[in-house]
């Protein structure tokens, strides 16, 4: 590779937008923000995944044009299940037209042909295709990236999307929260400098999060929000109004094929999409009888059935204001972000909360990810004109004595942000301490989840009481925790060990990149053969040199130059790669043996001006 | 305790205002903040962040009026907080008053006593000032513990008054 490509490399952050229902990039270029578009000129690129029977992927349109053909290995709406557990899992079945379980630590993995899957990997295949779609789009390869995330996620949600971006080989600079992201798209000219309230309803999340804008300084005064409402609500209140009529027409439900629920899940958006701009909207259902079923909905029913959601969003509103402490008279600009925003109620409604209209120039699909391309062009220059200062969204907290919650960072606390505790021992000689980590909107036990445990070793043995561990529980730039801790009396440092309860633990992200490795395509195979051959050839090389060098006994170079000939003629040979691979390891063996010895006496003949030949 | 003045680089006073302490909060993120820091080491990448952290959590503090004027006391005098703890019967009978109030009044007489809490806190808040402008340490941190009663109440009779919008 040329400095000038490897130049190039470097330089490109790619921002992405990696949402619910859809998923775009954006770079940042000299006339700002630009989205990238595929062949077709669509920017969008559907997060959707089908696994194929013979266990490849299909990622993107190729994929939601299957999902009607392939119901139950079309995997869509991902991001609802990243760092989800328990009967949060239970919940989503329900709704979902692919299988998901409860699988390690009630940990929500999709099934499709008995194997599961993660959903860190099938969002890793989701990144994987938006990356190759904007390599073709820019010529130019990719390693480096920002990715947006719902303001409200939680640890265990930004960790997790942090790994699937490792399972796909990106690193992923910065996890920058969506609000944020819109209001840079919205505000970096310089010419908004005030406050504004950022409204972000998306495919299946909400946020709201108020900003102050000054000289280039976004800060976040505070977020509020729900990761799991958003426009697929819509859809599924009006997928229930078609099942209602299909009932009403003495379908039995109980006999619908995967097929049929695809079909109205269709059907259900499409509705809400005409409800956008018309009074009503109808649709046929052909019910393979010889009968069709019509189903009218007015904008009047959809809004009454869609109001407790709307209202809970402008609660939402209220809160994150309180929590600012500023009044929505205060607020210079309301924002509007992500497709649900279209729905004429949210926008009444937020109109009259906001006793103005909402800023609506800015593209509300597009915000986020040319957001997402400022901050990556931020990270990948010397720039400092523009700087985010963003807060992590809940409580942070350890479980003290009792069961009760200590509360450790506050919500909307600007990040990075560190608190330090001191913890001891309750017995004689103990050297190890278990801690529960929490997070949540409030201080009961109840209101939070348990994100891990974490474990402090090696705490030198003393009485009861008298260690003094102290432990910084630290939260980085990209709202996710780091433990540090350390025993002051003696200074020794403590190992920390966290065991998530949500996500994959560092061990099971390690086994997945090794497994990808394994398992991926013929030219990484071809790659792996080649660094053998390559180290094989430099083996022989350096095995014939030191043997020459040295002045071993004949019985012991013996074997080393048999071993070293048969790997020659395997290497000459062109061998298959586990064959030269188990002869290189057998000549790796006999050389380590008498390393020691060949090294030695290289080195007196050296000093001693023998050279051999 | 680190020194929330000395990490923004103010003065230590009571009176500063919000802008001014924004304005220095403001220039030290755009030095310190890891998005322009990245850090090769990661024990260099936690002590930019711990950095980060620290002006965060000054910033914090110096904001509300009166965690500042508490940070103030402990330059001051470390132990005057702890040392003044101990309130006289006289003022705890006061203060059950006050919280009992808090909790009980008929809602519709609520923005009255509202208004009769915030200008209590507000004379609670200009004596401490003034006892540290004096030097004097620990009258400013025994009234800072009591100011703790009203603010609590104030805190209350608003969490109801909201519970009732």
């Amino acid at each position: 590779m040329t400095d000038t490509s490897t130049d190039t490399v470097e330089d490109i952050v790619l921002g992405i937008d990696l949402g619910t229902t859809n998923s775009l990039t954006a770079v940042l270029g000299k006339g700002g923000p630009r989205v990238l578009r595929d062949r077709d000129g669509d920017p969008i690129v559907p997060s959707v995944v089908t696994i194929m029977a013979d266990g490849t992927f299909l990622v993107g349109k190729a994929a939601r044009d299957r999902a009607l053909e392939l119901p139950e290995r079309t995997i869509y709406s991902i991001k609802r299940l990243v760092g989800r557990a328990g009967e949060e899992v239970d919940a989503e079945s329900k709704r979902l037209a692919y299988t998901i379980r409860q699988g390690d630590r009630g940990l929500a993995r999709v099934v499709v042909d008995g194997k599961e899957y993660s959903p860190e990997e099938i969002s890793a295949e989701i990144l994987k295709k938006v990356k190759t779609t904007a390599e073709a789009a820019l010529s130019a390869e990719i390693r480096r990236v920002v990715i947006t995330v719902p303001a409200y996620f939680d640890d265990a949600q930004r960790q997790a999307t942090r790994d699937a971006a490792q399972l796909a080989g990106l690193e992923c600079l910065r996890i920058l929260n969506e609000p944020t992201a819109a209001s840079l798209a919205y505000g970096v000219d310089g010419s908004k400098d005030g406050h504004v309230l950022v409204y972000d309803l998306g495919g299946g999340t909400f946020d709201v999060s108020i900003l102050k804008i000054k000289d280039g300084i976004f800060s976040v005064k505070s977020t509020a929000g729900n990761t799991h409402l958003g426009g697929d609500d819509f859809d599924n209140l009006l997928g229930e109004r078609i099942l209602d009529v299909l009932r009403a027409a003495g379908t039995n439900l109980e006999t619908l094929t995967p097929y049929a629920c695809q079909a109205i899940r269709r059907s259900a958006e499409g509705l809400k999409i005409q409800l956008s701009s018309a009074e009503q909207a109808s649709l046929e259902i052909d019910l393979g009888t010889a009968s069709t079923q019509k189903i009218t909905v007015t904008r009047d029913d959809f809004e009454e059935m869609i109001t407790p959601f709307v209202t809970e969003t402008i609660d939402c509103c209220a809160r994150a204001l309180r929590d600012a402490g500023l009044t929505v008279e205060q607020m210079d600009d309301v924002v509007l972000v992500g497709g649900s925003t279209r729905v004429p109620l949210v926008r009444s409604r937020l109109a009259e909360f906001a006793g103005c209209d909402p800023h609506t120039q800015l593209d509300p699909d597009l915000a986020v990810g040319m957001g997402a391309a400022i901050q990556a062009g931020v990270l990948a220059s010397d720039d400092r004109s523009v700087l985010l200062l963003d807060v992590v969204p809940l409580c942070l907290g350890i479980e003290t004595m009792g069961g009760v919650i200590s509360k450790l960072i506050m919500r909307n606390a600007t990040i990075p942000t560190a608190v330090t505790e001191e913890f001891s021992t309750q017995v004689e000689n103990q050297t190890a301490v278990d801690i529960n980590i929490y997070q949540g909107e409030r201080e009961k036990i109840e209101d939070c989840r348990m994100l891990g445990a974490f474990k402090l070793r090696g705490i030198p043995p003393m009485p009861a009481g008298l260690p003094r561990i102290a432990v910084t529980f630290l939260v980085d730039a990209d709202g996710v925790l780091k433990v540090i801790a350390k025993e002051q009396r003696t200074g020794a440092e403590s190992s920390v060990h966290v065991v998530p309860s949500f996500g994959l633990s560092r061990e099971e992200v390690r086994q997945m990149m090794i497994d990808s490795i394994e398992n991926a395509e013929e030219d990484m195979a071809a790659r792996e053969a080649i660094d053998l051959r390559n180290k094989a050839e430099a083996i022989v090389k350096g095995t014939r040199k030191a043997l020459q060098l040295s002045d071993l006994p004949p019985d012991q170079t013996f074997s080393i130059k048999r071993a070293v000939k048969k790997l020659d003629e395997l290497l000459e040979d062109g061998a298959e790669t586990a064959d030269i691979h188990e002869a290189t390891e057998e000549l790796s063996h006999l050389t380590a043996q008498i390393a020691d010895d060949v090294i030695s006496s290289a080195v007196r003949k050296s000093l001693t001006g023998d050279q051999g030949s | 305790m680190t020194n929330p003045f000395e990490v923004l680089g103010l003065d230590p006073r009571v009176q500063i205002s919000e802008e001014q302490i924004e304005t220095r909060y403001l220039a030290l993120s755009r030095e310190h903040h890891p998005d322009f820091n990245p850090g090769t080491s990661s024990a260099e990448q936690v002590a930019i962040l711990q950095k980060s952290a620290e002006i965060n959590d000054a910033y914090r503090t110096l904001c509300d009026p009166w965690r500042r004027a508490e940070a103030l006391i402990r330059i001051h005098e470390a132990a005057a907080i702890e040392e003044t703890k101990t309130l006289c019967p006289m003022f705890l009978l006061e203060a059950m008053e006050v919280h009992e109030s808090a909790q009980e009044y008929p809602t519709d007489k609520l923005p009255a006593l509202e208004r009769q809490v915030v200008a209590k806190v507000d004379e609670y808040f200009a004596d401490v000032a003034d006892h540290i402008e004096s030097n004097e340490i620990r009258e400013a941190a025994t009234l800072l513990h009591q100011s703790n009663y009203y603010r609590k109440a104030l805190a209350d009779l608003r969490n109801r008054m909201d519970a009732k919008q």
